[in-house]
């Protein structure tokens, strides 16, 4: 018997999803590279880079990880206009009130106190709330890399103002790089939950864009509200 | 005002030489891999679909 399918992620945007990953991939070693990571005293990638490429290897590395942001800036535009324009998602994408309260109810569940489970419509709230902090991230990042930059810094406005240039290029810099540490945390996270045994099936539909009609129906609710399953030795199914 | 004051105590001018985000970055993600450490040990106490939904 042929499973039935349910399509989750269309090729716009897994193609979306995996350009991504790349280019921030490329961001985070060439970022990490110039940035000389000093963990107490250990400096893995400019050793890394000064044995592949040699000891004038800052220009190839800023060269990569500009080239990698304007690619990851594109992904970002064409992911708002398609995801937005074209598939009409914008509102869906924050937490809605009974989706808040729901989430109550997992956190019951997670810590042991009930059995009761939620499913919800495609997305959990703690996912829209990283995707919402992803946005939020690689907006300030961005815009603080373009600060950094000789060739760029004109795009943002802050320029414009009368502060000090070097009290700005120093805070740029390090919040430029301490949210780049928390990205990372949050690429972690996401990582995490998308490779949990019983995630498996949607992350699969990352790459191949459906999951099973089984597994669609156990996992997530039919309409927008959150669906409440209650075990059976509290009462059955709501 | 405090907030400046703050600012520019931390301020150094020489940008590229100062590493105190290094180690701060660090504890940014050891906090983050703390914390779905504590999730997967707490989910594997408490799975989330148990046998007799």
């Amino acid at each position: 018997m042929v499973e039935e399918k349910v399509i989750r992620y269309d090729i716009f945007q897994r193609m979306y999803h995996w350009v991504n990953l790349a280019s921030l991939l490329i961001l985070l070693w060439a970022g990490l590279t110039i940035f000389d990571l000093n963990i107490f005293g250990v400096r893995p990638f400019s050793a890394f880079a000064q044995a592949v490429i040699g000891q004038n290897y800052n220009p190839l590395v800023a060269d990569l990880h500009k080239y990698a942001s304007f690619i990851l800036l594109g992904s970002l535009i064409f992911h708002i206009g398609y995801d937005t324009g074209i598939k009409g998602l914008f509102w869906s994408e924050f937490p809605s009130k009974a989706e808040l309260k729901a989430q109550n109810i997992m956190a019951a569940n997670f810590l042991g106190r009930s059995r009761v489970y939620v499913k919800f419509h495609k997305y959990n709230p703690g996912q829209k709330m990283l995707h919402i902090g992803f946005a939020f991230v690689i907006l300030l990042i961005g815009a603080t890399g373009l600060m950094l930059s000789a060739n760029y810094r004109w795009m943002v406005p802050i320029w414009w103002l009368n502060i000090d240039f070097d009290f700005i290029n120093y805070w740029a810099r390090v919040t430029h790089d301490l949210l780049t540490f928390a990205l990372i945390t949050m690429v972690i996270m996401h990582f995490y939950f998308a490779v949990r045994r019983e995630n498996l099936p949607s992350f699969r539909s990352m790459i191949v864009g459906w999951v099973p009609k089984s597994f669609q129906d156990k996992h997530f609710a039919k309409g927008e509200e959150p669906e409440l399953i209650i075990p059976k030795s509290e009462g059955g199914k709501k | 005002m405090f907030p400046k004051i703050l600012l520019q105590q931390l301020y150094s001018p020489n940008v590229w030489q100062n590493r105190f985000d290094d180690n701060l970055g660090l504890l940014i993600v050891v906090f983050g891999v703390v914390v779905v450490a504590i999730h997967f040990v707490v989910r594997a106490k408490n799975p989330p679909i148990k046998g007799d939904h």
